[in-house]
């Protein structure tokens, strides 16, 4: 059974189609990435999944069957749009929200300590939420979304505003929950955390799935006929190279069809070159990023 | 706890423990008393202590006249003394009542510019008083009242006494008024209370826990209990004014106040569908506007609305059953102050008072409604405000 299921999904805002066809599922415990550019319909996605929109079409389940508001106990939500109370003390306002996710106050108060001192929020309880910092203000909103101890948490933008100590920070928080069995999907434009934390992914474009699957496997995909390889000498002459291209310290070699790494790799411990790196050339998500959706 | 609870108990405290309560609590029984007592200072200081002169060489006046703190009457032997007195601006007006008044019935009376109505008053009271001397005294007392003139409205059994209007008359009127700027302070936190939501960009983390229901239901419920409080804190203060008024200070229009209970009960029952109609709208614009500032401005055109009656109650005394009166009375943001402008003048039928309850809960109810849909339409448009054609074109 999948943690959530999302099937032939179609919303409109007038004459705008904001989801035209988004279709995906999220294996219950891992980091699922949602990915698009800019008005994809990622956050309309996202909100007809917890019901915020009705669809138009489509079907969506989640946690087992329709939405309930007994199951919005059972999920965290960060949305792209972070809020909290301003003018609240930030403690009172995190076991507020805290307890509309289930929590006795009591509850909310115990569990929220240890999680003030790993995000150093802890000598700042008692501010108001408006005299803290963005940055602060952001962990905070991770702190509300995860208090409650959810199975399945739905972040749009997660490490946005964050600085690379506390996305550090941040990021290790998700992964221990992934390893607690915790299912987490994500929204995100940074990619190359999508490549490191992510299991599986799909990417929308203008309300449409592009790409779908394992993170790994649509690199491989993607990947074209070529290999980096990083040498202690001069690159001596190799048959079947059709291309040498200097990227950052290694080379990336552009093989024609008939060769294959292996050949390559063959040629070069034949001629006794010293080889420190030697890999299948696999494009960043950046570049399948770039490359699926200019294709569309 | 249901989560109803707990949003209304959050919105609550939020409310009760803004300074601005503290002032809304004080302010309406302030705002009463310092106009009562500005009432009372501008009378004091209008009044000045005024000397009256009288000569009676004919000792027709066996119980002279009486003054009080501001008004003293002086008995002369002659007319010459007295005008002695007045030309050295010892006194402002002498009377003569000449030795064949009880025949003449003309007395003179010379002053030197105004004389104030009460010094008149007072002197003739007095002469009459000894004109009456002989008659018994429920007689006599009766006579001195004068004439008692109430107005009657033709197809109605309440009288208004024109020469003293009391307090009963006037309750109805005072309760609406109370009425009227309760709802507006309840009102204008119903805004922004949501538009608050709004402005800190909560709604969609809120309605990730709670349903857009429970979530309105709860603010209402947490905005009343905040209102009830302050309405049992303006209630408690007025009813402790009155018993200090009738008690120590022995103030007799207060003693007397004799409350309508039929005309509170009818009003009641129209002020709660009012109220309901007055919340979803506010509800209503709490979700369209864009902040918390922007809902206050618009709140203040409810407002606006709510208080029209009573600046038409000339008008309903002229015509309590004209068709803009009646017009009013249904519609339900002016129907409680309507009705109550129009009860100092008539006894407004029972089946008006229903009829406007009836309007105002079927408009409650669609208003209700549409708050809802305005709500789910607008809740997630921060920064925005809403285009009626563009709810219209798109459903949430």
């Amino acid at each position: 059974m999948y943690a959530v299921e999302v099937s032939r999904l179609k919303k409109a805002f007038g004459a705008t189609q904001a989801v035209a066809d988004v279709s995906f599922a999220v294996e219950k415990g891992e980091i699922f990435g949602l990915l698009g550019p800019n008005g994809a319909g990622k956050t309309t996605t996202i909100r007809l999944m917890l019901d915020i929109f009705k669809p138009d079409a489509g079907d969506v389940s989640i946690l087992g069957g329709p939405m309930t508001e007994a199951k919005k106990n059972r999920i965290g939500y960060m949305p792209e749009e972070r809020g909290l109370y301003q003018e609240m003390p930030l403690e009172a306002c995190l076991v507020y929200l805290a307890t509309l996710k289930g929590l006795s106050k009591a509850e909310a108060r115990r569990r929220l300590q240890p999680y003030l001192e790993r995000f150093d929020l802890a000598q700042h309880r008692d501010k108001k939420v408006k005299e803290l910092s963005k940055g602060m203000q952001q962990k905070a909103q991770i702190i509300a979304t995860v208090l409650h101890g959810p199975e399945l948490l739905i972040m749009d933008e997660p490490f946005s505003g964050l600085d690379p100590v506390n996305t550090q920070l941040a990021k290790d928080l998700l992964l221990e929950l992934r390893r607690q069995g915790v299912t987490i999907l994500m929204s995100t434009h940074i990619m190359h955390q999508v490549e490191e934390m992510c299991n599986r992914i799909v990417l929308i474009n203008q309300g449409r799935n592009v790409l779908y699957g394992e993170v790994a496997q649509i690199q491989r995909q993607y990947s074209g006929h070529a290999v980096r390889v990083r040498l202690a000498g001069e690159l001596p002459p190799l048959a079947g190279v059709q291309a040498v291209v200097p990227l950052n310290g290694v080379v990336q070699l552009m093989l024609d069809q008939r060769t294959t790494p292996q050949d390559i790799l063959q040629q070069l411990v034949s001629r006794h070159c010293a080889v420190e790196q030697f890999e299948i050339a696999l494009p960043s998500l950046d570049e399948i990023f770039i490359q699926a959706v200019s294709q569309q | 706890m249901s989560k109803m609870w707990l949003v209304a108990e959050h919105q609550f405290k939020k409310e009760v423990l803004k300074r601005g309560f503290l002032l809304a609590i004080v302010a309406m029984p302030f705002f009463l008393g310092f106009t009562a007592f500005m009432g009372w200072l501008t009378e004091r200081m209008s009044q000045q202590t005024t000397a009256v002169g009288y000569v009676d060489p004919g000792q027709f006046l066996r119980t002279p006249p009486t003054g009080d703190d501001h008004l003293r009457f002086v008995p002369f032997a002659s007319p010459a003394e007295a005008r002695a007195a007045l030309e050295a601006g010892e006194i402002a007006a002498y009377y003569v009542l000449p030795a064949d008044y009880p025949q003449t019935r003309q007395a003179e009376l010379m002053h030197n510019g105004q004389v104030s109505s009460e010094a008149t008053e007072a002197f003739v009271r007095a002469v009459r008083a000894n004109l009456l001397a002989g008659q018994p005294p429920e007689v006599a007392t009766r006579a001195l009242e004068g004439p008692r003139i109430s107005m009657l409205a033709m197809d109605s059994r309440r009288a208004v006494p024109l020469d003293a209007p009391g307090l009963e008359q006037f309750l109805p009127l005072l309760v609406a008024l109370l009425f009227a700027f309760w709802v507006m302070t309840v009102a204008a936190t119903l805004v922004g209370a949501i538009a608050d939501e709004k402005q800190n960009r909560t709604v969609e983390i809120i309605i990730s826990s709670v349903s857009p229901g429970q979530m309105m239901a709860g603010k209402i419920v947490g905005v009343m209990g905040m209102a009830l409080l302050l309405a049992a804190s303006w209630v408690g203060l007025l009813l402790g004014f009155a018993w200090f008024g009738a008690n120590v200070m022995g103030w007799e229009w207060l003693q007397d106040l004799r409350i309508n209970g039929r005309d509170l009960a009818l009003l009641s029952l129209v002020a709660l569908p009012s109220f309901l109609c007055l919340a979803a709208l506010m509800v209503a614009l709490g979700s369209t506007v864009v902040d918390v500032q922007e809902g206050q401005q618009v709140g203040a055109v409810a407002f606006l609305v709510l208080f029209a009656p009573i600046y038409l109650v000339f008008l309903f005394a002229t015509n309590p059953n004209s068709p803009l009166a009646i017009a009013l009375s249904l519609f339900p943001l002016t129907s409680v102050t309507s009705l109550a402008a129009r009860s100092i003048f008539m006894e407004v039928p029972t089946a008006q008072f229903v009829a406007a309850a009836l309007v105002a809960l079927v408009c409650g109810v669609a208003l209700v409604w549409l708050a809802g849909k305005l709500f789910r339409a607008n809740m997630l448009r921060y920064g925005q405000g809403l285009r009626l054609g563009r709810m219209v074109r798109r459903g949430a």
